[in-house]
């Protein structure tokens, strides 16, 4: 065995280790045939009650009476659901969640991904233009967390000194003031 | 597979540094700004302008997009450099819809577009007369470009003392 077939494998574990935490499976796993947002909206009469997975970023957020309606810009998704960072999307749609959800928690800005069926198309201003919104009633949906803040490196790890803190530090060589003792 | 790996790598570490839209300025007047342009909107209509800034206001219109947009000049990837001194406003318009929250405030964008003529706005209570492009093309700079398109190289040379 080489280093040639285990990096990769590593490689891969690592990252499985990183992706998978609480992600909801209805989440990461996608529907079969999940249609795509550019579809859905050239033919929403075809994918009329169609079982989906979107995700994107929270343009507005508005609750009303039963429910909560986000409005959603799609990204394309990763294998496990969540919204890549690009700017690259196929558009908005809006996800029509059957509860109340907090505002404060799903801000503008943050990453949702849904599950749901297709329910039609709404058409809303954006600006003056009138934009066909298809519309997704969502029976899943997951808050992606935050992404963490790194607080910026001063200096590359390679800068610092793995035995500044070491009890030993000051001692053991160079110490040219300490009593030798000589036996014979 | 590890040779693989490392053309991956490869790739993508070049990806990350050539970008830009590579537009080919043999047929345009690289000689003309936003504010040149109002004072020679007649010798210079229907001409292709290559131009960037940074988007300050996205109107969305029934047919059209509007980008307000303060220019600046290019660098050698036809990337705005910010940190010149802005060669004033012009109205950027674009046929059909663009995203607002992709192509919004604060953006960077690079364009080949056709000069059409002015309009007239307010800034700061003054009245502006900006030039007005009709967008072929527009590229969007992705956000980190300004830090990963120059080539920043930094040495540090640490000295550590332990008393």
């Amino acid at each position: 065995m080489s280093l040639r077939i285990r990096l990769p494998w590593l490689l891969s574990t690592l990252l499985l280790a990183a992706c998978s935490n609480s992600v909801p499976v209805n989440i990461r796993d996608a529907p079969a045939d999940s249609p795509s947002l550019a579809a859905v909206r050239e033919d929403p009469d075809r994918y009329q009650a169609q079982e989906l997975r979107w995700g994107g970023d929270i343009l507005v957020i508005e609750n009303r009476e039963n429910l909560t309606e986000l409005t959603v810009l799609a990204r394309p998704l990763s294998n496990n659901g969540e919204p890549s960072a690009t700017d690259a999307s196929p558009g908005r749609f809006i996800a029509r969640i059957p509860t109340f959800i907090d505002p404060k928690e799903y801000e503008e800005g943050r990453l949702i991904t849904v599950r749901g069926t297709v329910a039609g198309t709404e058409t809303r201003k954006v600006g003056d233009y009138a934009y066909a919104h298809p519309v997704v009633k969502a029976s899943d949906w997951y808050l992606w967390p935050r992404p963490v803040e790194r607080t910026p490196d001063y200096y590359p790890w390679w800068y610092y000194d793995p035995w500044w803190y070491s009890p030993w530090y000051h001692y053991p060589y160079y110490y040219p003031s300490r009593p030798h003792h000589h036996h014979h | 597979m590890l040779r693989l790996l490392l053309s991956l790598i490869m790739l993508f570490l070049l990806g990350a540094c050539a970008s830009g839209p590579g537009y080919d300025e043999r047929q345009v007047n690289l000689a003309v700004t936003p504010r040149s342009a109002v004072a020679e909107l007649d010798m210079i209509r229907g001409q292709t302008v290559l131009w960037g800034g940074v988007i300050l206001n996205t109107i969305n219109m029934k047919s059209m997009t509007r980008l307000e947009v303060l220019a600046y000049p290019l660098d050698s990837s036809q990337m705005p450099l910010r940190d010149r001194d802005p060669l004033g406003r012009f109205i950027l318009e674009k046929q059909g819809f663009l995203e607002p929250a992709t192509y919004g405030e604060g953006r960077l964008i690079t364009t080949t577009a056709t000069v059409t003529g002015t309009d007239r706005g307010e800034v700061g209570g003054m009245e502006y007369t900006y030039p007005v492009i009709e967008a072929g093309d527009i590229y969007l700079w992705p956000r980190d470009s300004e830090d990963t398109n120059r080539s920043r190289v930094h040495f540090g040379i640490g000295v550590g003392i332990g008393l």
